[in-house]
């Protein structure tokens, strides 16, 4: 099972959205990391081929997608970043509605359905419009109707946007547990969205894809450039000038916490620490792209 | 089947379709009681006019002698009838009579339009019947025939085979005429607006088909599905059609009932050419034309509904697909404002919606002697209207299924 994104370039009118992609895609959470307009939702529309790239293409297990057509679409689940849903819809309705277009039997459907509803914690909710639902739930929702056909590539473009911090956290084991043979691509700017589950990422910028990799080796290419120390508060705007502060943490006594990134030391007492994925964003793409 | 049935159930959730099926519910209900309303009848014991239903059961009880088959001696009978009540009154015309003298013309009204026709003068002016001679009067239907030459000599002058094809079509109805008192013409016109209303509800319903898929973005999870582009497109035209082809029988059930109910049966025997003009080329009578009508409404809805999915298809918002789809439908209208009559009665033929209208409506096509003339070859327009809009069903239905599919997001 291998999805290939082979040498993908999107064009408009006035700008390059993609440009010259190639990634190989395998089993498990593939992480697609970028600040917004890097060009990672004309990435995952062009793989859900819902548009078509200017040049390049992409294979499922060596043969186009094109040529696939419905057989592709029948093991594939797409989570838009924004939708539309049936506002007067019951939640149930939308479900069955998007089974059948799915291809799913009756009886398959209502089994799904009813395993989906608890998965994505929708039991509550079954009967309710969705246009009485609030932009989390409706989400969970969404994600319920992607995996209804039990994809073998599934695609989440932000697909945490709007969850509460449970949500955000149950929906990652569940999509730990649903990626062991599957493939699943999730585009997001959330960087603790995929950091304990991608087995490997890919990182865009103006799109391009500037670097791949596992977490670690991604990581690993920071190593040594992520600094803690102890300020005083007093000293604190004159820090932020001099380095990319990744985060802040109040302490007692007027003093503040600060982890920053550096190619060496900027302050007193600064100590080297292990670096992590939000560490790599924000080398890669600072605090105004983030 | 079951995704017919959800994608109908989808395109009837909401207010909007409710609303255009209940409003589409009370016009048939509404059309076809109107013009029950417009019904009149003088009644000498009471020294008034009476109305609606009492008005519509006097005439029946005063028709019942003219009713039958009517024949050359009925005529020359109500030749008679006139000069006689004419003398009476001492009046020169009929609009010159009292309520009472009026009264005794009503059993022979029917009669009396289709003497004016029949024996009009050459330049197309009715006949004075106080001034025709019965001795004179032989065959009615040889001179409704030469009437209709006359007219269509006047009317196509530059056209003999329009003017053949009309006196074919004219030989081809059923003669005798007759008359049995029932449903008035303006009701049978009625029908054509209940068309237009139902083509009106059923444009709201489609238009936002397949443009709010685009508009909102579910377009995107659909066509990512097995079976969400073709196949859907397919199944969405198919769960619109049968919506609009529901409506439109529910309608039209409705609307006939009722009209049996108000006017009577009886009067659904009557010929076209009573009822209209003794001219008229439709060979039939007011059941069948209300059958007919109905038959080439369904057709026009079927088409139009058809363009009005292709509009849809190719449109990203609801707004614009709504405006495009009521202008298409309602181009032959708006062509009859703007266009020399004598073109816009052909060139509506064009639309899907050709034959829907008010004063353009398929029945004024059917009791008329409209033509396109290409050369030698003559279409009588009703012909024409169907058969544009038979083929164009397909056509939108294969355009608008193949531009949905390859939809492409921006």
């Amino acid at each position: 099972m291998e999805l290939t994104i082979k040498n993908v370039t999107k064009t408009y009118a006035d700008k390059t959205a993609v440009n010259n992609v190639s990634l190989t895609i395998t089993p498990g959470v593939f992480g697609l990391l970028g600040a917004n307009g890097a060009g990672k939702t004309t990435l995952m529309r062009i793989i859900a081929d819902i548009i078509k790239p200017s040049s390049g293409e992409v294979l499922y297990n060596g043969i186009p997608i094109e040529t696939l057509d419905s057989e592709y679409r029948n093991i594939f689940g797409h989570l838009p970043q924004e939708f539309g849903f049936y506002p007067e819809f019951r939640v149930t309705d939308y479900l069955e509605y998007i089974a059948a277009i799915k291809g799913l039997t009756k009886k398959d459907t209502k089994q799904r359905i009813e395993e989906l509803l608890v998965q994505m914690s929708l039991e509550e909710v079954r009967n309710k419009k969705i246009k009485k639902l609030s932009g989390g739930t409706r989400r969970r929702v969404g994600i319920a109707q992607a995996l209804l056909n039990n994809p073998e590539v599934l695609i989440l473009d932000e697909p945490t946007a709007g969850l509460d911090p449970g949500e955000r956290i149950k929906f990652r084991s569940l999509l730990s547990e649903f990626s062991k043979k599957r493939i699943v691509l999730i585009s997001t700017h959330i960087v603790s969205d995929i950091e304990y589950i991608a087995s490997r990422n890919a990182i865009m910028k103006e799109g391009e894809i500037i670097q791949t990799g596992t977490t670690d080796e991604l990581i690993g290419s920071i190593d040594g450039k992520v600094w803690e120390c102890v300020v005083d508060n007093y000293d604190l705007p004159w820090l932020e000038k001099k380095v990319q502060i990744v985060n802040l943490r109040n302490e007692a006594s007027g003093s503040t916490t600060v982890r920053y990134l550096g190619n060496c030391p900027v302050a007193e007492g600064s100590v080297s620490v292990s670096p992590r994925l939000e560490d790599l964003y924000m080398w890669l793409f600072g605090s105004r792209e983030g | 089947m079951r995704l017919i049935h959800l994608e109908i159930k989808r395109i009837l959730k909401g207010p909007l379709p409710k609303i255009c099926i209940a409003a589409a519910l009370l016009f048939a209900f509404f059309l076809a009681y109107i013009p029950a309303t417009y019904a009149y009848c003088y009644s000498p014991e009471s020294g008034n006019y009476l109305t609606g239903f009492k008005a519509i059961e006097a005439r029946r009880e005063l028709r019942k002698e003219v009713e039958g088959t009517v024949t050359s001696e009925d005529i020359r009978g109500a030749i008679s009838q006139y000069k006689e009540v004419l003398r009476k009154y001492g009046v020169d015309n009929m609009y010159e009579l009292p309520n009472e003298g009026e009264y005794e013309l009503e059993k022979i009204k029917p009669l009396l339009h289709g003497i004016q026709e029949a024996y009009g003068s050459d330049d197309g002016l009715g006949a004075d019947i106080a001034a025709l001679s019965v001795e004179n009067i032989q065959d009615f239907y040889a001179a409704c025939v030469g009437h209709l030459k006359n007219n269509m000599e006047l009317e196509q002058p530059n056209h003999p085979a329009a003017q053949k094809a009309a006196m074919d079509l004219y030989g081809r109805i059923d003669i005798p005429f007759s008359y049995y008192y029932g449903i008035s013409s303006s009701a049978v016109e009625y029908e054509g607006i209940l068309i237009l209303m139902v083509l009106l509800c059923c444009t709201l319903i489609c238009s936002p088909v397949f443009s709010l898929e685009y508009q909102t973005g579910s377009d995107s999870i659909l066509r990512c599905t097995k079976r969400g582009r073709k196949e859907l497109a397919i199944y969405k035209f198919l769960a619109s059609l049968i919506i609009s082809t529901l409506l439109y029988f529910i309608c039209m059930t409705i609307w006939i009932g009722l009209s049996y109910l108000f006017w009577g049966k009886e009067g659904m025997g009557t010929s076209i050419q009573m009822l209209f003009s003794s001219i008229s080329l439709f060979k039939g009578n007011a059941g069948d034309m209300l059958v007919m009508l109905a038959g080439c409404g369904i057709l026009m809805i079927i088409s139009s509904v058809c363009l009005t999915l292709f509009v849809s298809s190719v449109t990203q918002n609801t707004m614009v697909s709504l405006a495009l789809s009521f202008l298409l439908c309602f181009m032959p209208i708006i062509m009859g404002w703007f266009m020399p009559e004598n073109i816009s009665n052909v060139a509506k033929a064009l639309f899907p919606s050709g034959g829907i209208g008010l004063n353009n409506g398929i029945l004024y096509d059917l009791i008329d002697f409209r033509f396109l003339n290409i050369g030698n070859l003559a279409i009588w327009t009703p012909f024409l209207i169907v058969s544009v809009a038979l083929i164009e069903i397909p056509v939108w239905f294969y355009m608008g299924v193949k531009k949905y599919k390859g939809h492409v997001m921006k």
